[in-house]
């Protein structure tokens, strides 16, 4: 998809202005919120788990390449085919490739972000061929050309009237009058749509949420079945997935399965954890007849040489979005390209180029609930600081807010100034204010007093009053 | 070559100071021990994700069983040797063998292991056990006996291990419920793309 990224500011803006975008994000915090809270409050050990998957995957990370070996020897011993695709158009290119080579006419696909992020789909229909996502969420917005706006959850900005009214669009082959009215008939509907689909496939498309060098298997966890019928029903398997999937043993990949699906969903396990290993075998009855692993790099290895390795730990359960008051606010297609949220904050500009994505690192507040639930304990407001900072010293910010930034450091670095210029804000502030106690209008702040007031100071500065403590003088 | 082009990036890249060190600790759920208490766990995790339980004392008992709980079968798709001597026929119910196809409602596999820590079932495919008889049908049975319920994920690991090392079969999957979605305005329907139903039966 053709990022938007730039127009951030305005994408914003409509979304707080689009009821039906509102009222379907105001069901996240009893939500997926909730549900986290509730399933990490039942496990006394998940801070020690998190700290060991954050381990896990430090250590994975700063020895990559001998693991990716091990895992690349191991699932061709397994009889899996392991492709390299060092970006987007590579890749895009190997898949290609392997679906003209079967003869393949449909495609199915299970949910994978990082098809999303190499453009995997368009590239397939300008190649002529049919794909279908088979995670409901997906499906509805490949109808709609949309892209996912949650990682986990790609249609939570859609309520069920939306979906009624796609499918009614887009299914125009079943009766008009057909009752649609619940999401017990519409995900009915969709299994039944998608049953034919998945037995008319030529070639099954997954991503990984993990690689194990151990056994060579690929893992991908649903709740909808969708991702097993993928890689079980087509003569060929293709599993995309970035070089920071792997992981050593299947032990390590349990120690990540146990914060998971707690971080995502709430639940202790996902309803399939599906360990994938080569193509069937001699004696099997089913699975398909080829089994491939394209592992790409795209901008990865950037990241692991740079101090954004940290975000390389991530993964992808969602759980600093849902708890992040900005994406709250503004949904995730806001953000204008495939990762919404903290995490896409820090990655989209590592992929895409700062120059395009500079508005991103500035969709927080800075508050730190994105880190304090992250199962691998990213630093995800230091680095979109860094980020800050980069942006900065490029000069990409408007002129005002460089001479801002620029005043503001020059006053902090000097502190008799600093406190000369408190004490005349405090006084000026204080007087003025002091009949109602607070400010409804200021000089070049409407925008911020549009919907809260200024509370006026009340006589003394912080450093004044952190003085007076510290002599012992009480307040 | 773009492999060789990757794995040196990463090994330059790599040669940076690491993050900290690992620990070595590995945090563990609360171990259960086998037996009586890992049934119980196992069976409640299980009925909290909708799974139907069902107890029986042997196999013999399971097609009577299977047909109390539900009654409208008529046929079950089912490939493993362990279920062929069984009476289907005073059930009522006529037992397939083979693969799998579209039309099945209904089909049973044995599981080579479960975890009490989730109630979650392990299946190793085989031309016994094909994963499709976990995915196509609307009702997927799963037998398990009692001796294969273990406590932790490391100890179903243990299990995987001892079958196979590290030559796994083509899919292992780790079953927590029926399938479901929660996609559509965030509510949680039951049967998805998978089995709208499952029971486990323990022997």
């Amino acid at each position: 998809m053709t990022p938007t990224t730039s127009e951030f500011p305005a994408n914003a803006t409509r979304a707080l202005t689009d009821s039906r975008l509102q009222s379907a994000l105001a069901k996240l915090p009893g939500g997926l919120v909730a549900q986290r809270r509730a399933a990490v409050a039942s496990l006394p050990e998940f801070e020690a788990m998190r700290n060991e998957a954050t381990a896990i995957r430090d250590a994975t990370l700063s020895n990559l390449a001998f693991h990716l070996e091990t895992f690349e020897a191991k699932a061709i011993a397994m009889g899996s085919h392991v492709h390299w695709a060092a970006d987007a158009a590579v890749a895009c290119r190997i898949v290609t490739s392997i679906c003209r080579t079967a003869g393949a006419r449909l495609v199915v696909k299970g949910k994978s972000m990082v098809t999303e992020e190499i453009g995997l789909n368009p590239h397939l229909e300008r190649e002529g061929l049919n794909v279908v996502e088979t995670d409901l969420g997906e499906y509805i917005i490949q109808q709609r050309g949309e892209a996912p706006s949650h990682i986990i959850a790609p249609a939570i900005h859609l309520t069920e009237a939306d979906v009624e009214a796609d499918f009614r669009r887009y299914h125009d082959h079943l009766a008009n009058d057909r009752p649609l009215g619940s999401s017990d008939s519409l995900v009915a509907e969709a299994r039944a749509v998608l049953r034919e689909k998945f037995l008319a496939a030529d070639v099954g498309i997954t991503g990984a949420n993990f690689l194990v060098a151990e056994t060579g298997s690929s893992i991908i966890v649903t709740n909808e079945g969708n991702g097993d019928l993928t890689q079980i029903l087509p003569r060929v398997h293709i599993v995309v997935a970035t070089i920071d999937k792997v992981v050593p043993t299947l032990s390590d990949a349990m120690t990540l399965l146990r914060v998971l699906a707690r971080s995502a969903t709430g639940q202790d396990m996902t309803a399939y954890t599906t360990f994938a290993t080569g193509p069937r075998r001699a004696s099997d009855l089913d699975g398909p007849d080829e089994c491939h692993i394209v592992i790409v790099d795209n901008g990865r290895t950037e990241m692991l040489a740079s101090e954004m390795r940290a975000a390389l730990r991530c993964i992808r359960c969602g759980a600093c979005m849902n708890n992040c008051p900005v994406y709250n606010a503004i949904g995730g297609h806001a953000y204008g390209w495939v990762y919404p949220g903290p995490i896409g904050a820090v990655l989209t500009p590592a992929l895409l180029g700062i120059a395009e994505t500079h508005h991103l690192p500035h969709a927080s507040t800075f508050c730190g609930s994105c880190e304090s639930v992250c199962p691998v304990k990213i630093p995800l407001v230091s680095l979109m600081r860094s980020w800050r900072e980069r942006a900065h010293d490029r000069g990409l910010q408007s002129v005002t807010s460089r001479a801002v930034a620029s005043c503001w450091s020059y006053t902090a670095r000097h502190p008799a100034l600093y406190h000369l210029i408190a004490r005349f804000a405090v006084a000026i502030g204080g007087s003025l204010g002091r009949a109602k106690g607070r400010f409804r209008k200021l000089p070049f702040a409407r925008g911020w007093l549009k919907h809260r007031d200024l509370p006026a100071p009340q006589g003394r500065t912080f450093q004044q009053l952190w003085k007076e403590t510290e002599r012992g003088v009480p307040r | 070559m773009t492999r060789d082009t990757i794995l040196s990036r990463i090994r330059a890249a790599t040669t940076l100071p690491a993050n900290p060190a690992p620990a070595h600790h590995r945090a563990r759920a609360r171990l259960v021990t086998p037996g009586d208490e890992a049934i119980a766990r196992f069976r409640a995790n299980a009925e909290v994700k909708g799974a139907t339980i069902i107890e029986i004392e042997n196999l013999t008992a399971l097609p009577a069983a299977l047909a109390r709980t539900i009654p409208d079968a008529r046929t079950i798709r089912m490939n493993d040797p362990v279920f062929r001597e069984m009476p289907w026929s005073d059930a009522g119910v006529t037992p397939l063998f083979g693969a799998a196809t579209p039309d099945d409602t209904v089909a049973l596999s044995r599981a080579l292991a479960a975890v009490a820590e989730t109630g979650t079932l392990v299946l190793a495919s085989s031309a016994e056990n094909p994963p499709s008889f976990a995915f196509l049908p609307e009702v997927h049975i799963v037998l398990i006996s009692r001796s294969e319920i273990v406590g932790a994920f490391e100890d179903a690991l243990g299990i995987l291990h001892h079958r196979f090392r590290t030559n796994f079969p083509r899919s292992v999957n780790f079953i927590s419920g029926a399938s479901r979605t929660g996609d559509i305005g965030g509510r949680i329907v039951h049967g998805a793309h998978g089995p709208r139903r499952l029971i486990v039966a323990i022997c």
